[in-house]
């Protein structure tokens, strides 16, 4: 089921939690909605569930205009931060609730919340309560509730954030091999861009309560629509300059206040003059050839990240984060050359961040 | 070797302190159940005896046989369960409603009204009896358990907002909320949260149970025959006995009157630890 956001505003007060979202989640996308602690990502979610009501806009799940819906009838299921078990029901009776308060048959239910607890290989835990179970075994639980009842849409907020590093990570794949399996539409809060990254099928990056991009792990990654885009996804960060471009017997370049370096003439409809440069750390070289553009860089720090090295360079003022394959040695202190990737430069409108 | 034996002594000093400690308060506290209890089993002739027997000579049940006879003390019982259970009926229904929409839901002067009710429960109750009265008498509710049940949630109704309203603000919404995604409506995540807040409904419940239960003030001003009177008027009522006092009835039925008190008690003090649990939410 597609869901479908149409100019949709919330206030809280002053503060404009979603500003003006138009968004499509598509049809068995695994849509996940990312960006900094506050720029609105619950909101939108609740917004979406029914659990906060706009104060414009439309929103349909499916083709069904939603906005004056209370949650229970929008057969959406939610995935809570805190997971939300109902401590005083055994994991079963949680499970069953939400089939339970529909008053399906008792047989249906007993055979569903099997059927589930096989998937989620959580048989044995059935008659246990929540307060007895692990982080991640909650997690499988709450994911049940979920499931269980087949919903349009599942809406989940950050719910592998308490869990520890390694579990998240297999958490990460379960959950991408149950979407692969249900198809159901999921829309997927986090903060985690590189959690985004693995687990989208499409990422809506958000700032402000305002919608920034919205494309495939690699569209937004290869080709991040503004600065807070570019700078917000990948790690370590986008190098980012400020400066001027300029054009000169022909060929574009741009002067930042530490380097100049040239620009492929494709990039020149940028109406601006005052732009951002972004270029990836692994998009960063050294330069061996002699007389070319290159910039005289000296080595800052040097740190190791097993496969390869993250090497702070300093020109000026200016500092320069390179990834680069570790079978070369470097000293503290050495000087070099450095370019960038062709085709790999970004130009944005603006300052950078 | 030194330092071992004098940390001994201060161990045994400590103890020392704390059970004396706890002596003293559970003389204070019990030493008038005892007076009651052995008052009430003294034949009547040893009661008033000079010097004091505080251990019984003798020994007589006449007194609990005679309280109810001199006095309908039976009715007065049932009056004060009836009444008892009425207030809390009415108090934790509506009580926790109120609670939970207090603690829900913002609307103007939301704030000013639970200052109100937490203000009108900390204003000493003398000073609502003659209106109380007024209003009970114009109701036509005088000498009914109903009239003395609506002057009982005067004290027991704020109360009970009160403190569930603070269990309510302590329950995460996620619990609510997840029953409203799960297909529950409005009434069904009160439910949920009352379920949850289960542990505040019981502190309510104990105290309105024992403010009901022992209130005197407001049932004198509304009892007026056995059909309404409760056993702490009843009681009250048998000190105006003219000639000689029945001390050995009125500590029977002083007895009787508290037993249900401490079976309650009883019961509480093995659920107590596990409410301050639960209290925190988890
Ligand atoms: N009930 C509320 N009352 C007032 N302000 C709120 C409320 N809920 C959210 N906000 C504000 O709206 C903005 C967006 O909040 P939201 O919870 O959607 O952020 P988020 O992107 O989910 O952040 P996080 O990653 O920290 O969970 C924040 O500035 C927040 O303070
Ligand atoms: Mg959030």
């Amino acid at each position: 089921m597609k869901v479908t956001l149409e100019q949709v505003t919330k206030k809280f007060g002053k503060t404009i939690a979603v500003d003006n979202m138009n968004l499509e989640i598509r049809e068995r996308d695994f849509l996940v909605l990312l960006g900094p602690s506050g720029c609105g990502k619950t909101t939108t979610l609740r917004l979406i569930a029914g659990l906060e009501t706009s104060d414009s806009g439309n929103i349909y799940i499916g083709d069904t205009l939603v906005n004056d819906l209370p949650p229970k009838d929008r057969n959406i299921a939610m995935v809570f931060q805190s997971y939300a078990l109902y401590p005083y029901m055994s994991v079963y009776d949680n499970i069953a609730f939400p089939l339970k308060i529909r008053k399906v048959p008792r047989e249906e239910i007993r055979k569903r919340v099997r059927n589930i607890a096989e998937l989620l290989k959580i048989e044995e835990l059935l008659s246990r309560k929540p307060g007895q179970l692990s982080g991640g075994q909650r997690q499988r639980v709450a994911l049940g509730r979920a499931m269980v009842r087949e919903p349009d849409v599942f809406l989940m907020d950050e719910p592998l954030s308490n869990l520890d590093a390694k579990l998240r990570i297999h958490m990460r794949g379960e959950l991408k091999k149950m979407h692969q399996r249900l198809r159901t539409t999921t829309i997927y809060v986090t903060h985690d861009q590189a959690e985004a990254m693995s687990m989208a099928t499409r990422i809506a990056i958000m700032d402000r309560g305002v919608l920034q991009q919205v494309g495939s792990p690699k569209e937004v990654y290869d080709h991040p629509a503004n600065a807070f885009v570019g700078g917000f996804i990948g790690s370590p960060p986008m190098n980012m300059w400020e400066g001027d471009l300029v054009e000169k017997n022909g060929k574009l370049k741009i002067d930042t206040s530490f380097f100049s370096y040239p620009l492929p003439p494709d990039l020149k409809e940028i109406a601006a003059s005052k732009v951002t440069l972004g270029v990836r750390p692994e998009d960063v070289t050294i330069d061996k050839e002699k007389g070319s553009n290159a910039i005289k860089v000296r080595i800052d720090v040097i740190e190791p990240m097993g496969r390869e090295l993250l090497v702070t360079l300093v020109s000026g003022d200016a500092t320069i984060k390179m990834i680069t394959p570790s079978d070369r040695t470097f000293r503290i202190g050495d000087k070099l050359k450095i370019k960038f990737k062709e085709g790999k430069l970004h130009i944005f409108e603006g300052k950078p961040l | 070797m030194q330092t071992n034996s004098r940390f001994r002594a201060k161990k045994i000093l400590g103890k020392i302190l704390i059970y004396g400690t706890i002596s003293l308060a559970l003389i204070v506290v019990l030493l008038p159940l005892y007076w009651s209890l052995s008052t009430s089993i003294k034949p009547e002739k040893t009661i008033l005896h000079i010097p004091i027997e505080f251990f019984p000579s003798g020994f007589t049940l006449s007194h609990y046989s005679n309280i109810f006879n001199i006095i309908p003390f039976s009715n007065y019982l049932v009056n004060s369960a009836i009444i008892t259970g009425g207030t809390l009926f009415i108090s934790l229904v509506f009580g926790s409603i109120a609670a939970y929409g207090l603690s829900r839901y913002k609307f103007p002067g939301s704030g000013g009204l639970l200052g109100l009710i937490i203000g009108a429960r900390m204003i000493p109750p003398i000073a609502f009896v003659i209106p109380l009265y007024l209003m009970i008498s114009s109701f036509g509710l005088l000498d009914t358990h109903l009239g003395v049940i609506l002057t009982h949630c005067s004290i027991v109704l704020p109360f009970t907002i009160w403190i569930m309203k603070g269990f309510f603000d302590e329950l995460p919404r996620d619990f609510e909320e997840a029953a409203l995604v799960d297909g529950c409506s409005r009434l069904g995540a009160l439910r949920v949260a009352l379920r949850l807040a289960l542990p505040g409904l019981f502190v309510a419940g104990i105290f309105g149970f024992i403010e009901s239960w022992n209130e005197f003030m407001f049932a004198l001003t509304i009892t007026r025959s056995p059909a309404s009177t409760t056993a702490t008027v009843g009681l009250v009522g048998l000190l105006q006995t003219p000639y000689q006092i029945p001390w050995g009835e009125i500590m029977a039925g002083v007895f009787l009157f508290t037993l249900p008190i401490f079976v309650l008690g009883y019961f509480v003090e093995k659920h107590m630890a596990r409410v301050y649990v639960v209290g925190t939410v988890k």
